[in-house]
C-alpha cells in the first residue's frame, strides 16, 4: 500500500517538474532560513547557561544616580570583590576582574600579542572554564601565575601541555616573568567572554598608577560572585544595596546583584530597571524564522492545490475503488512529506555553504551539530512539522471532498480558501514592502554616519599606540615621523574619540544649580591636538608650548560644555575642577562617540603624560607608502614592540558593527523574502490560470488579443500587490521611524523611499504573474474548451 | 437484494427547489441486468450514485439485503461499498500515474489483499482481457476501447455483487462498444448483478430489465 503512495508521489514529481522544482526550492529556502536563524537562537539562547554551577553566580552591578536619572553599569571598584566576601556570608566564591588588554608575551623566541585580563583566583571557581592543565585550586594563588588558553598555549609553545614553563610580559618601562599553572578550554562552555590569558588581579593593583583602583569611590573593574547553594538571591542583592555609600559617604550608588547567565540576553536598563537587550533581537528573529517557514509551507499548499483539477478526479476514482478518508490523508501527506525530507537535506547543503558568510556577518562561529542527536530529532521535527503543514490542504480539505461533486467539474476552491490565498499572498507582499524599505531606510543612516561631519576630520588620520621608547622619548619620535614626507601633523592624546573613556561629576561653576549634576568628558591631549585633528576653535586659543602655564589649571571645553555652564554664567572665565579651573578656549562640538549618543561636554587639558595615543596626519595621495615608511621608522625606534596602528575611520565604522549586520541582514532578508514571495505569486497566479482556463478560452474564441488576456489575470494581483504595498510602508514607516529614534543624529524618513519601493515590488510581481498569465492566453481555445 | 422506497433527491438553488429524484420505488435481485435509459438529465446517474452508496444526500429508503442503508454509520455504509459494489465510468478515469497493472492493483490495496492473492487476481485479469502485453502501459498509450477494458477490470478485481456502468461506452466506436456490453454478459451470466446507465437502445439488448426514466421518475420498468 505504502509503496503505492511513494510510486505515485515520485512519478508526479518527475511529470510536474516544474512544480516540484518550485516547491522543492522554496521549501528548501523556508527551511534553510529556519535551521540557520535557529542555530543562531539556539547558540543565543545557551551563551553563558552551561557552565556548571551557573546558576549561583551573580555580577554585582552599579545603579548610579545623576538627577533624577540612573545609569546602569557593571563597572565596580577595584576593592569590591573582598569586602563582599568578608562581610556576607551567602558570598561563597568572589571576584574582580578587569577589561580586556592586549600584551606583548615572549616565549622562547615567539612573540605575539595577545588579549586576556586581570582576575582575582576566585574567577576560575566562579567560571568554571574546564582545566586541560594544571590544578583549579593552586591556579594564580602567586602572583607570577598566569593561566592560558589552549589555543594562546600552542600559539606561544606550539603544544598544549606548558604547564611550568616561563614566559615574559613587556610593558613600556617594565618587564615581567611569569610561570604557566594552568591551561584551560575556552570553548568548553558557550561563552560571550573572548580572551587568550587571565593574570593575578593583584598584578593590576600592585602598579602605582593603578592605585585609584582600590578606592571605593572609582570605578572600573566588574566583580562577579558565586553565592551558596540556596541563597535568596534577590535578598542578597537588597542587602548589598548600600554597601558603597557605606564606604563612601555621599555616593551616588545603589549596588544590586544580577544573575550572570541572563545579563548577555537581558543586559540592558533604563533607569534602573531592567529592560529588553539582546533578547529582542533574538525573539525578533525567531519570529521570522517561522514566519518564513510558514509562508513557504503555504506557498507549497498554493502549488500543489493548482493542480487540484487533476488530484480531485484521482481522489474521486479512488474513493469509488475503496479508499477511505484517512488512506487518502496518509497518501497526500506522504508526498508532501517526500518533498519536504529532500527539501531538507537540499536546505543542509546551503545552510553548510551558507554558514561562513551567516558566520561572518553575526560574529559567531556557528557549525552544524551533525553529531548531536537531539538536533537530529529536532530537524526531523521541524520536517514532519513542515511536511505536514504543507500537505495538510491538499490531504484533509481534497480528500473530504464529496465523490459525486468531483466528476461533476468540481473545482470551485470555497471562499474560504480564496481568501486565505490572496491573504497569505498580501502578508508576503507587506512583509518584503517593510524589508526593502527597512533596507533603504538603514542604508541612508549607516551612509549618512559615515559621511557626517564629525567635528574632526577622521580620513587619512591613524592612531597608534604608544609603546616603550615610542612613549618615553615621544618628542624625538614625533621630530622623525614629522620628517617623513606625506606626514601633515603629529599629536597625542589618552582618548580613542570612539566613546567615553574617563569622566567626572565632579565639575561646578558660577551660578550651578547644586541638584543639577552633568558628567564631563574628560580627555588628556598634547600640543597640536585641535589643529591636528582638524577640529575648529570658536572662542578663545589653543594651548601653546610658548606659555608654560598653559599645563596648570586650564582647559578647553567643547561648545556642549561651555554652553552649558554659560546658562549659568553668562560669560565663563573659569570653573570649579577641585580648584579654580582658567577656560582658555572653546572648541566646536566634535563627536567622540556613536551618532546613537548625543554631544556630550567635554574637557580638554594638557597632559602628555597621560596621552598613549599618538595620531599623524597623513596628505592623502600615497598612504600606504607613508605608514609602511612610519611602521619602518617605529619598528627601528622601538624594537621591541609590534607596530600597532589603525585607520580612525575604520575605528569610527566599527562603532557601527551592529548597524552594519543589521544592514548586511536586512538586505539578505529582503532577497528572501521577495524570492519566497515571487514564489507564492507564481503558485497563486498559476491556480488562477488554470481555474481561467475556460474563461481565457471562451475570451480567445470572441477574439480577445494576447494582451487582453493578461490583464485579466494582472488586474487582480496587481490590486493585492499594491494593497500590501500600502500597508507595508505603513508600517515599515512606524517601525523605521523608531529605528532611527536611537540615533541622536539621524536621516529623515524621505517621501520617495516608499515610490522606489514600489515600483520595484511591483516591477517583480508583474513579471512573475505575467510568466504564468502569458502561457494561459496562449493555449489553445480548442484544447481548454474541449476539455471540458 | 436492494429495494428502494419512494428515493427523493432535489438541490434548492436561490428561488426554488428541484427535484432530480421525485419518488422512486425499485427492486433490484441478484442477478439482474437491467438497463437505465432515458434523456440527459432525468437522473439516471444520480440514482446509479445512491445505489452505489456514493451519494447519501437523499429521502426515502434504501435496504440491501435487508440491511436499511440510508440509517447506516458512514463506516458500514464504505465498508459495504468497498465489498459489494464495482464502477465503471464513461471516461473510464483511470489513474494517469498508474500503469495498467497498479489501476486494477489499486481497489485490492484499498482490501488488503495480500501480495500473492493480488498477483493472480490480476494475472488472471490480464488474461481475461487480453492485456497481458500491456500491463506496464498507461493508461493515455492506450486506445479507448482498451482504456474501459482497463476500468472493467479494476471495477471487477475486489470481486463486487454488482457492477455499475454510468454510459459505459458513451466515448467508445461501436465496435468497441460491442466488445464491452459482450463483456458484461458475461459477468452477469457467471453472476454479477449490473445496472448500467445508457443513450444506446441496443445497448439494452444485454440485459434482463429495462427501466426508462422521466423527470426524476420511472417511467417504465420492462422486462426483456
Amino acid at each position: 500500500m505504502y509503496s503505492n503512495y511513494l510510486k505515485i508521489a515520485l512519478r508526479g514529481l518527475t511529470k510536474h517538474k516544474l512544480t516540484f522544482f518550485i516547491n522543492l526550492f522554496g521549501l528548501a529556502l523556508g527551511l534553510w532560513a529556519t535551521i540557520t536563524i535557529s542555530l543562531w537562537v539556539k547558540s543565543e539562547l545557551n551563551m553563558n547557561a552551561s557552565f556548571p554551577e551557573i546558576d549561583q553566580v551573580y555580577r554585582i552591578m552599579e545603579h548610579q544616580r545623576y538627577g533624577s536619572e540612573f545609569f546602569t553599569t557593571s563597572s565596580t571598584p577595584g576593592i569590591l570583590a573582598p569586602a563582599l566576601k568578608a562581610e556576607f556570608p551567602e558570598v561563597e566564591r568572589a571576584a574582580c576582574y578587569s577589561w580586556n588588554e592586549d600584551l606583548l608575551f615572549i616565549a622562547n623566541e615567539n612573540r605575539f600579542n595577545l588579549n586576556g585580563f586581570y582576575a582575582e583566583p576566585d574567577y576560575l571557581h566562579i567560571m568554571q572554564y574546564e582545566f586541560l592543565h594544571g590544578d583549579r585550586d593552586k591556579a594564580m594563588t602567586e602572583k607570577n601565575h598566569i593561566v592560558l588558553t589552549k589555543e594562546s598555549a600552542i600559539k606561544l609553545f606550539g603544544q598544549v601541555n606548558v604547564v611550568g614553563e616561563s614566559l615574559v610580559i613587556k610593558e613600556t618601562g617594565e618587564e615581567s616573568s611569569y610561570i604557566v599553572v594552568a591551561v584551560i578550554d575556552i570553548k568548553s562552555y558557550e561563552s560571550s567572554a573572548s580572551f587568550e590569558f587571565i593574570i593575578p588581579f593583584q598584578v593590576m593593583l600592585d602598579k602605582p598608577y593603578n592605585e585609584w583602583l582600590s578606592h571605593w569611590g572609582n570605578n572600573g573593574p566588574s566583580t562577579i560572585v558565586r553565592l551558596n547553594k540556596n541563597v535568596d538571591w534577590e535578598a542578597f542583592s537588597a542587602s548589598i544595596e548600600d554597601l558603597i555609600v557605606k564606604k563612601n559617604e555621599g555616593s551616588n550608588i545603589k549596588l544590586f546583584a544580577y544573575p550572570q547567565r541572563d545579563l548577555y540576553l537581558h543586559g540592558k536598563f533604563k533607569d534602573g530597571i531592567q529592560q529588553g537587550g539582546r533578547i529582542e533581537y533574538v525573539k525578533l528573529f525567531a519570529l521570522i524564522g517561522l514566519f518564513v517557514l510558514l509562508i513557504a509551507c503555504i506557498n507549497f499548499m498554493n502549488l500543489s492545490t493548482a493542480k487540484s483539477q487533476k488530484r480531485a478526479k484521482e481522489v474521486g476514482v479512488r474513493k469509488v475503488v475503496g479508499a477511505e478518508k484517512n488512506e487518502l490523508v496518509l497518501q497526500f501527506l506522504t508526498e508532501s512529506m517526500l518533498v519536504t525530507f529532500i527539501a531538507g537535506f537540499v536546505s543542509l547543503i546551503f545552510v553548510e555553504l551558507s554558514l561562513p558568510i551567516f558566520n561572518n556577518l553575526t560574529g559567531k562561529t556557528l557549525s552544524v551539530p551533525y553529531g548531536d542527536w537531539v538536533s537530529w530529532v529536532q530537524f526531523i521535527m521541524i520536517l514532519l512539522f513542515t511536511g505536514l503543514v504543507a500537505g495538510s490542504y491538499p490531504a484533509f480539505y481534497l480528500s473530504a471532498t464529496k465523490v459525486v461533486m468531483v466528476f461533476r467539474n468540481f473545482t470551485k476552491s470555497g471562499k474560504g480558501v480564496v481568501i486565505a490565498r490572496k491573504g497569505l499572498v498580501l502578508f508576503q507582499f507587506i512583509l518584503a514592502t517593510m524589508l526593502i524599505i527597512a533596507t533603504i531606510v538603514v542604508y541612508k543612516q549607516i551612509n549618512f554616519a559615515m559621511n557626517k561631519n564629525l567635528g574632526y576630520e577622521k580620513d587619512q588620520l591613524v592612531s597608534v599606540f604608544l609603546e616603550g621608547s615610542m612613549y618615553e622619548n615621544f618628542e624625538v619620535y614625533k621630530r622623525q615621523v614629522e620628517e617623513i614626507p606625506g606626514v601633515l601633523a603629529v599629536t597625542r592624546s589618552n582618548h580613542s574619540l570612539m566613546g567615553r573613556n574617563s569622566n567626572t561629576g565632579g565639575i561646578s561653576w558660577e551660578g550651578k544649580d547644586p541638584d543639577f549634576s552633568a558628567l564631563f568628558e574628560i580627555m588628556s591631549i598634547d600640543y597640536g591636538f585641535v589643529e591636528a585633528m582638524g577640529m575648529k576653535m570658536i572662542k578663545g586659543e589653543d594651548f601653546s608650548p610658548d606659555r608654560v602655564s598653559d599645563s596648570i589649571n586650564k582647559v578647553i571645553l567643547n561648545r556642549r560644555a561651555y554652553e552649558m555652564i554659560a546658562q549659568d554664567d553668562p560669560d565663563p572665565v573659569s570653573i570649579k575642577w577641585g580648584t579654580d579651573v582658567q577656560i582658555l578656549g572653546v572648541v566646536e562640538d566634535f563627536h567622540f562617540q556613536s551618532l546613537h549618543l548625543g554631544m556630550e561636554p567635554v574637557i580638554l587639558r594638557l597632559d602628555p603624560d597621560n596621552s598613549f595615543i599618538a595620531y599623524f596626519k597623513i596628505a592623502s595621495d600615497d598612504v600606504k607608502s607613508v605608514i609602511s615608511e612610519i611602521k619602518y621608522l617605529s619598528e627601528s625606534f622601538e624594537p621591541d614592540f609590534p607596530f600597532q596602528f589603525s585607520f580612525m575611520d575604520e575605528n569610527y565604522s566599527q562603532m557601527y558593527q551592529e548597524d552594519l549586520r543589521t544592514k548586511e541582514l536586512a538586505k539578505y532578508f529582503s532577497i528572501l523574502t521577495i524570492l519566497i514571495s515571487c514564489l507564492g505569486l507564481f503558485g497563486l497566479s498559476a491556480h488562477v490560470a488554470e481555474q481561467k482556463t475556460k474563461e481565457i478560452g471562451i475570451r480567445k474564441v470572441l477574439g480577445a488579443s494576447t494582451l487582453s488576456i493578461l490583464n485579466v489575470i494582472n488586474r487582480e494581483f496587481i490590486m493585492i500587490v499594491s494593497i500590501s504595498i500600502l500597508f507595508g510602508s505603513g508600517i515599515a514607516y512606524w517601525l523605521m521611524q523608531d529605528w532611527l529614534e536611537a540615533y541622536a543624529y539621524r536621516v529623515d524618513f524621505e517621501w520617495w523611499f516608499i515610490p522606489l519601493a514600489a515600483v520595484g515590488i511591483l516591477v517583480i510581481a508583474f513579471l512573475t504573474v505575467s510568466l504564468q498569465a502569458l502561457k494561459a492566453a496562449q493555449i489553445n481555445p480548442v484544447r481548454s474548451l474541449k476539455s471540458e | 437484494m436492494i429495494t428502494l422506497k419512494n428515493i427523493e433527491k432535489s438541490i434548492s438553488s436561490k428561488y426554488q427547489r428541484s427535484f432530480i429524484l421525485k419518488g422512486v420505488d425499485m427492486e433490484i435481485h441478484e442477478g439482474d441486468f437491467i438497463t437505465l435509459m432515458g434523456p440527459s438529465g432525468v437522473g439516471k446517474s444520480t440514482l446509479l450514485n445512491i445505489i452505489g452508496l456514493l451519494d447519501q444526500d437523499y429521502e426515502g429508503e434504501y435496504f440491501f439485503e435487508e440491511k436499511a442503508v440510508h440509517d447506516m454509520k458512514e463506516k458500514n455504509r464504505s465498508k459495504l461499498h468497498k465489498s459489494e459494489f464495482g464502477y465503471i465510468f464513461q471516461a473510464y478515469h483511470l489513474i494517469d500515474e498508474l500503469t495498467v497493472y497498479e489501476n486494477i492493483e489499486t481497489p485490492l490495496l484499498y482490501r488488503n489483499t495480500n501480495s500473492s492473492e493480488r498477483k493472480s487476481i490480476i494475472a488472471e485479469l490480464l488474461d481475461r482481457f487480453n492485456m497481458v502485453a500491456k500491463k506496464d502501459l498507461f493508461p493515455e498509450q492506450l486506445s479507448g476501447g482498451q482504456q474501459q477494458l482497463v476500468g472493467i477490470a479494476r471495477a471487477i478485481a475486489g470481486r463486487p455483487r454488482i457492477l455499475l456502468a454510468d454510459e459505459p461506452t458513451g466515448n467508445l466506436h461501436s465496435v468497441q462498444a460491442k466488445e464491452i456490453m459482450e463483456v458484461f454478459k458475461e459477468l452477469n451470466e457467471s453472476g454479477t448483478t449490473i445496472i448500467q446507465a445508457t443513450h444506446a437502445r441496443e445497448n439494452a439488448n444485454y440485459g434482463n430489465r429495462l427501466i426508462e426514466m422521466s423527470d426524476g421518475k420511472i417511467f417504465q420498468n420492462i422486462q426483456l
